[in-house]
């Protein structure tokens, strides 16, 4: 099996709440500069994870009016209806993404509600580049580690909410992400959660299989208001970020416990031997289609110039590797190749002139699978060819210079394209 | 009596790299990119790996290429013997030596990965005859149900080294986990007699 190239899917309703005569109960906020509705209408928001928590955050997004509210949830509503937001006994059983999209988008007709029923670690990096700001509520330590990477890496606000049902606590864990000193989400880890995380992850040994493995998940142990908490304080810090509401927001985890009513909010801060890569990529524009430029026009945009500082550069170019030898999957002959390939599009069309098999992939040694040393990665012959003639699609190229770590894109006109 | 104590695998970091590994180590460190803890992490890799070389003598192991610029890349050369794809009549063929090719990523600090993600099978190039390397996508070599997080790569060269010599092996297809090489699975169900191909340690030569 090939793990395919997933997608989002828009949620239509035939018969859509009519938006003309609702009630409007956006109240004026104190402090408030900006035009509220106009701000939250401009907002997309991802959520990961639309169960017990993440289907209600779902629900206060919705009723919030954002403009655009993204779902991701790979499992199906268990029969718990003690936490989950199930609205008839019909919903079990089904996608808890769908289920949920749906009813944001009942509430909320305006706003594009898309959901995708798979694992978040499918989606390309740059998938998560349209977002203002990721919410997720999952107990998969291995989702939370790749989502904060990647939402680091762009820059993205993630706010983590989470609940521990034996002791009445709702909490938020709030990384902004702004820049290379900021915390990221494995610098909280204790030992325990490494270890849990290394010991609960299964994958098949067939490298056609579900690349993301299977992991052991509990499930929510809690009781419904304290999942509704979280969720709703969520959305509160959602919206005191877009509106710029109160002190600036920090990186910060915030507790609730109902035992005692005390909240407390204690800052995160950086570990300094954390191993995850830290790295917030700046933002550079360049003028027309991405794909008809060149490696050298993306270095230059990033500050090197001149192929000695070149040669010190990597880059990243989409979701792709780059692969210098491909090899048959059936007689293990092996070509040069020297182009980029989408690691979603595996193994490629092409055939086998030994033994006629179609479909050769790029040999696992002779591949880079992330950043592509230019001066090793055999990239220097084809820094003046198109990015389009190396097979890549030109949608982001990250650029790490050493001094600075740069994502080029196409500067796109107020109609969305970028020509 | 004065017991001396003798240098091992889990020691690795107190073995003294002889002059040419200690030049070799300064060479490839020149390169490191990254932040300061991937960085030093690698460098402390590819000293393990080296140390690794010097107590298992190269007539055992030899790191053929080391860099550590952004992933860590090695290219390991072994001796031991390779099964390849039996005759027609079921005769094994063994050939001796392989080298394998380490890739081991930054992300592995911090995640658990698959298997079959950080080594595979370089030489021989295509035929290897065992459960856990894939007959397809470049030789792939499974080195168990995952690799847990931060796993050293010293340990992927004695894994490697344990599954090319048969010492480790899967062949129960059933499992959940499977296995890479079915038809491999089955001959070596068949023929469990001639495992492993080499009972030697890997440092044979520490072994009283």
């Amino acid at each position: 099996m090939i793990w395919s190239a997933p997608g989002f899917r828009e949620i239509t309703i035939a018969d859509p709440t009519r938006v003309h005569g609702l009630i409007d109960r956006m109240p004026d906020f104190i402090g408030l500069t900006v035009d509220a509705r106009a701000v939250l209408a401009g907002t997309r928001v991802l959520i990961v994870g639309a169960g017990s928590v993440g289907g209600r955050m779902a629900e206060h997004a919705a009723r919030c009016r954002l403009g655009g509210i993204d779902l991701i949830d790979p499992k199906a509503f268990s029969a718990n209806f003690d936490t989950q937001p199930i609205r008839q006994p019909a919903d079990v059983g089904r996608s808890k993404a769908s289920i949920v999209g749906r009813w944001a988008k009942t509430i909320s007709p305006g706003s594009v509600v898309r959901v995708f029923e798979g694992p978040v670690q499918a989606l390309s990096w740059l998938d998560l580049d349209r977002y203002d700001i990721v919410l997720a509520s999952t107990d998969n330590l291995p989702v939370e580690v790749h989502l904060g990477a990647v939402c680091r890496s762009l820059g993205i606000p993630l706010i983590y909410a989470a609940v521990h049902g034996p002791t009445l606590t709702s909490q938020l864990r709030i990384f902004l992400n702004r820049d290379d000193g900021g915390p990221c989400v494995y610098c909280g880890f204790s030992r325990d959660d490494r270890e849990r995380m290394s010991m609960g992850v299964k994958y098949s040994c067939d490298p056609g299989a579900d690349p993301h493995g299977d992991v052991e998940t509990r499930p929510t142990v809690s009781v419904s208001p304290l999942c509704s908490l979280a969720a709703a304080t969520a959305v509160l810090e959602l919206l005191r970020m877009r509106l710029g509401l109160g002190p600036a927001p920090r990186d910060c985890m915030r507790e609730f416990n109902a035992y005692g009513g005390t909240a407390v909010t204690a800052p995160l801060t950086r570990n300094g031997s954390c191993p995850v890569d830290h790295t917030v990529l700046e933002r550079v524009k360049v003028q027309g289609p991405l794909d008809q430029r060149t490696l050298r026009d993306c270095a230059e945009a990033a500050g090197a110039t001149g192929d000695e500082r070149i040669a010190r550069v990597c880059f990243a170019v989409d979701d792709c590797l780059f692969a210098w030898v491909l090899v048959c999957g059936r007689c293990g002959e092996t070509y040069e190749h020297n182009r980029f390939v989408d690691r979603r599009r595996q193994p490629l069309p092409r055939r086998c002139t030994t033994c006629g098999n179609r479909g050769l992939a790029p040999h696992p040694f002779y591949s880079y699978e992330r950043l592509i040393p230019a001066g090793k990665g055999g990239l220097m012959p084809h820094l003046d060819v198109p990015l389009r003639s190396l097979d890549a699609e030109g949608r982001g190229v990250a650029v790490h210079t050493g001094d600075r770590a740069v994502l080029v894109q196409a500067q796109r006109t107020p109609d969305g394209s970028t020509s | 009596m004065t017991l001396t104590a003798r240098p091992g695998l889990a020691s690795l970091n107190e073995v003294p790299l002889s002059s040419l590994n200690q030049r070799r180590l300064e060479q490839v460190s020149a390169e490191l990119r990254g932040e300061a803890p991937w960085r030093d992490r690698k460098k402390s890799e590819a000293r393990q790996l080296l140390a690794l070389e010097q107590l298992a003598g190269r007539s055992r192991m030899r790191v053929t290429s080391l860099d550590v610029e952004q992933d860590l890349r090695a290219a390991v050369w072994l001796d031991v013997p390779v099964a390849m794809t039996p005759a027609p009549d079921g005769t094994l063929n063994v050939v001796r030596g392989a080298v394998i090719g380490i890739v081991y990523p930054q992300v592995i600090l911090s995640m658990p990965l698959p298997g079959f993600a950080l080594v595979c099978l370089v030489q021989p190039a295509s035929g290897a005859y065992y459960p856990n390397v894939g007959a397809s996508r470049g030789q792939r070599m499974c080195l168990g149900a995952s690799l847990p997080v931060g796993i050293p790569v010293s340990e992927l060269v004695l894994l490697s080294y344990g599954l090319l010599a048969g010492q480790t092996i899967m062949l129960d297809t059933s499992d959940s986990a499977g296995v890479m090489h079915v038809d491999a699975a089955h001959y070596w169900s068949a023929n469990q007699d001639k495992m492993p191909l080499s009972s030697t340690p890997f440092l044979a030569a520490l072994t009283p």
